[in-house]
C-alpha cells in the first residue's frame, strides 16, 4: 500500500528552509549560556513550550480539551521534589521519575474520562484538578499548605538549562513523530469523527489513553524541571488552573494540532506576558485577554494555520 | 450456505421505552436482505446493536459463528461488519482518498475477500474517481453517500449494513445505488442488510424483506409477498385500503 499522505504534511521545498531556521535556533539555544546572562528566561520559555506542546499532544490531535493539564505538571513537580527532599535522589532520576509518575497518572485518569465526550470531558478534568489541589493542600506527608523547599545544593542553573533544552527537543520531536505515524492518523480520525473512527476499526479509547500518557509524561517532566529551577513547590503553584489556561492559549495562538505551533505560541505569549507585565503592571492581563479573544475570533487555526492559508492564497494568485 | 448473522431475541430499552422487543432473524451468507418499517420502528437501533455502538438489554448477536453481543465497535468492524451512516459521517478535513486510505490502514484484510485493497480503485468503484483530492466535508450530499460506501468497502466487509442509503437521493442516484448494491453481492460476495423507509427502490433490489414495526418483526418474505401482507399495510397506512 502506498504511504498515507495527509493534508499539511506534504514535503515541499519550503521544508528545507524551515529546517535551516530550526537548526540555527537550536545552535543558538546550545551556546546561549556563554553570552546570555539571564538564561532563566530561556529556561522558562522552553518550560512553557513543553507545557503547551504536551497539551497539544492530546488536545490538538484528539480535539478533547484537557482542563486538568496542570495536574501532570504539579504531580511531576511533587514526585521529583519529594525524591530530592526525602531521598536525596539525583535530580536527573527525580526529573525522570516525575515524568513517569505523571504518565502513570494520565493512564489512570484516561480510563474513566476517555468515555466522556466534549464538555463533559473538560468538566471532569477540571474537577480532577480541584481534587488534587485540595488533597495536596491538606496532606502532611507532601508538605500540605506550606509546601516543600529543595536543599540549596540542588540549584545548578546551567545544568538545569541544558536538561530543559533536551526535554524540549524530545517533546517537539515526539509530537512530530506521533503526528506522522499511524497513531497520529488514528487521533486525527478520532478528532474529525469519533463514531466513524470506531466503526472503521480504530480503538478510540485506547488511542486517546495513549495520547494522554504521552501528554502527561512531558507535562510531568516540565513540572519536575520547574521545581528544580524554582526550588520550591506548594499546592497553589503546582495545581494552578491558570497554567492550564496559559498552555491552552499558547497552543491555540500558535496553531492547535500542529507541531511547531505551540513552540511559536509558547515563546511569543511568554515574552508578551513578560513585556506587558513590565510596561502595564495592572492591566496586562486584560490586554492579554483581548489578544486571546482576538486570536480565537480572527485566526482560530493559530499563527501557523493562518500563515499557511495566506501562503496558499499568494501562491494561487501567481 | 449457512447463516452469516443470527439475532436471537434481541431487546433494547431506552429508560422504559421499548425500542426493540424480541427480535430474531438470520441473514444467509451472500444474501441481500431488506429491512423496512415506518419511522421509529427501530431500524437504526438494530444496526447500532449489530455494529456494537449499543448493547442490547437481552438477546444474542452471532456473526460467523462467533457471539459478538456487546463487543466494542472497532472489534466488530475488524471481524468484517461495515456500516454506512444514514447521515454521512466522513472525516471532513481529510480528502476523499485519505478517508479511504485511513480505513484501509486500520482494517483487517480477509485473504478470501474479492474487494480491491487500493484506495483509488475503491473510489473509482463508487464513482468518486474525479473527487480524490477534494476534502470530504466539501462533497455534495449524494457524493458523501458514495464516500460512505467507499469507506465501508475499504474495511473489507463480509457483511455490509446500509442505513437509509437511498434516502435523499435523486432518481438516477438511487438507481445507481441499487445497481451498486446488486453488484457488491453478486460480484464481490458481500452479504448486505439494507434499511430504508422509502420502499420502491429497495423492493426492486432485494431478495427478502423483513418488516419492522414498533420494535417487532411483523412480516417477512419476498418483496411481492410483503406488500400484500395486511399487517404491513396496516403499519404503513393505518388500515385496510378501501
Amino acid at each position: 500500500m502506498s504511504p498515507l499522505k495527509l493534508t499539511g504534511f506534504t514535503l515541499t521545498r519550503r521544508r528545507s528552509a524551515e529546517m535551516a531556521v530550526i537548526l540555527v535556533l537550536l545552535a543558538l539555544l546550545l551556546v546561549a549560556p556563554t553570552f546570555f546572562a539571564r538564561i532563566s528566561v530561556l529556561f522558562f520559555i522552553l518550560n512553557w513550550i513543553v507545557l503547551a506542546e504536551s497539551f497539544n499532544m492530546f488536545a490538538g490531535l484528539t480535539g478533547y480539551v484537557n482542563f486538568g493539564h496542570v495536574v501532570f505538571y504539579g504531580v511531576g513537580g511533587y514526585v521529583s521534589a519529594l525524591l530530592m527532599v526525602n531521598a536525596h535522589a539525583s535530580p536527573y532520576v527525580a526529573v525522570i521519575a516525575g515524568g513517569l509518575a505523571s504518565s502513570l497518572l494520565a493512564l489512570g485518569i484516561s480510563l474513566p474520562t476517555t468515555r466522556l465526550r466534549g464538555a463533559y470531558f473538560a468538566i471532569a478534568t477540571l474537577s480532577i484538578n480541584e481534587a488534587f489541589f485540595v488533597t495536596f493542600d491538606s496532606w502532611d506527608a507532601v508538605g500540605s499548605a506550606p509546601g516543600l523547599s529543595l536543599p540549596i545544593s540542588y540549584y545548578q542553573p546551567v545544568v538545569e538549562y541544558y536538561v530543559m533544552v533536551v526535554v524540549a527537543i524530545a517533546c517537539v520531536l515526539s509530537m512530530y513523530a506521533i503526528s506522522k505515524s499511524k497513531f497520529g492518523i488514528a487521533l486525527q480520525a478520532i478528532r474529525q469523527q469519533e463514531v466513524t473512527a470506531n466503526s472503521i476499526g480504530i480503538n478510540a479509547a485506547y488511542y486517546k489513553s495513549l495520547a494522554l500518557v504521552f501528554s502527561g509524561f512531558f507535562a510531568g517532566l516540565a513540572g519536575a524541571l520547574a521545581i528544580w529551577q524554582i526550588t520550591f513547590i506548594d499546592p497553589p503553584s503546582a495545581f494552578n488552573v491558570t497554567i492550564t489556561v496559559t498552555s491552552i492559549s499558547m497552543a491555540m495562538l500558535g496553531g492547535l494540532g500542529t507541531v511547531i505551533g505551540p513552540v511559536i505560541g509558547g515563546a511569543l505569549l511568554y515574552e508578551l506576558t513578560d513585556l506587558l507585565g513590565l510596561s502595564y503592571p495592572f492591566i496586562h492581563l486584560i490586554i492579554l485577554g483581548v489578544i486571546i479573544v482576538g486570536v480565537v475570533l480572527v485566526i482560530p487555526d493559530g499563527i501557523l494555520g493562518a500563515s499557511r492559508r495566506v501562503l496558499t492564497k499568494v501562491r494561487g494568485r501567481r | 450456505m449457512g447463516d452469516l448473522l443470527r439475532l436471537t431475541q434481541v431487546a433494547k430499552r431506552f429508560s422504559g421505552l421499548e425500542v426493540l422487543k424480541d427480535i430474531s432473524f438470520e441473514v444467509a451468507e451472500g444474501e441481500v436482505l431488506g429491512l423496512i418499517g415506518p419511522n421509529g420502528a427501530g431500524k437504526t437501533t438494530l444496526f447500532n446493536i449489530i455494529s456494537g455502538i449499543l448493547k442490547p438489554n437481552s438477546g444474542r448477536v452471532v456473526f460467523a459463528s462467533k457471539d459478538i453481543t456487546g463487543l466494542p465497535t472497532h472489534r466488530v468492524s475488524r471481524l468484517g461488519i461495515a456500516r454506512t451512516f444514514q447521515i454521512p459521517q466522513p472525516f471532513a478535513e481529510m480528502t476523499v482518498l485519505e478517508n479511504v486510505r485511513a480505513t484501509l490502514l486500520f482494517s483487517n484484510p480477509r485473504p478470501e475477500g474479492k474487494l480491491p485493497r487500493d484506495a483509488k480503485e475503491i473510489c473509482e468503484m463508487v464513482g468518486l474517481g474525479g473527487r480524490l483530492e477534494q476534502p470530504a466535508g466539501s462533497l455534495s450530499a449524494p457524493e458523501k453517500k458514495r464516500l460512505e460506501v467507499a469507506r465501508a468497502l475499504a474495511s473489507s466487509p463480509r457483511l455490509l449494513l446500509l442505513d437509509e442509503f437511498a434516502a435523499g437521493l435523486t432518481l438516477s442516484e438511487s438507481s445507481w445505488a441499487s445497481e451498486m448494491i446488486k453488484s457488491l453481492s453478486k460480484d464481490y460476495g458481500v452479504t448486505i442488510v439494507w434499511t430504508e423507509h422509502v420502499m420502491k427502490i429497495l423492493m426492486r433490489s432485494v431478495e427478502r424483506v423483513l418488516v419492522l414495526q414498533s420494535g417487532e418483526v411483523i412480516a417477512s418474505g419476498t418483496p411481492a409477498e410483503v406488500v400484500k401482507n395486511e399487517l404491513v399495510l396496516k403499519a404503513y397506512f393505518g388500515g385496510k385500503p378501501a
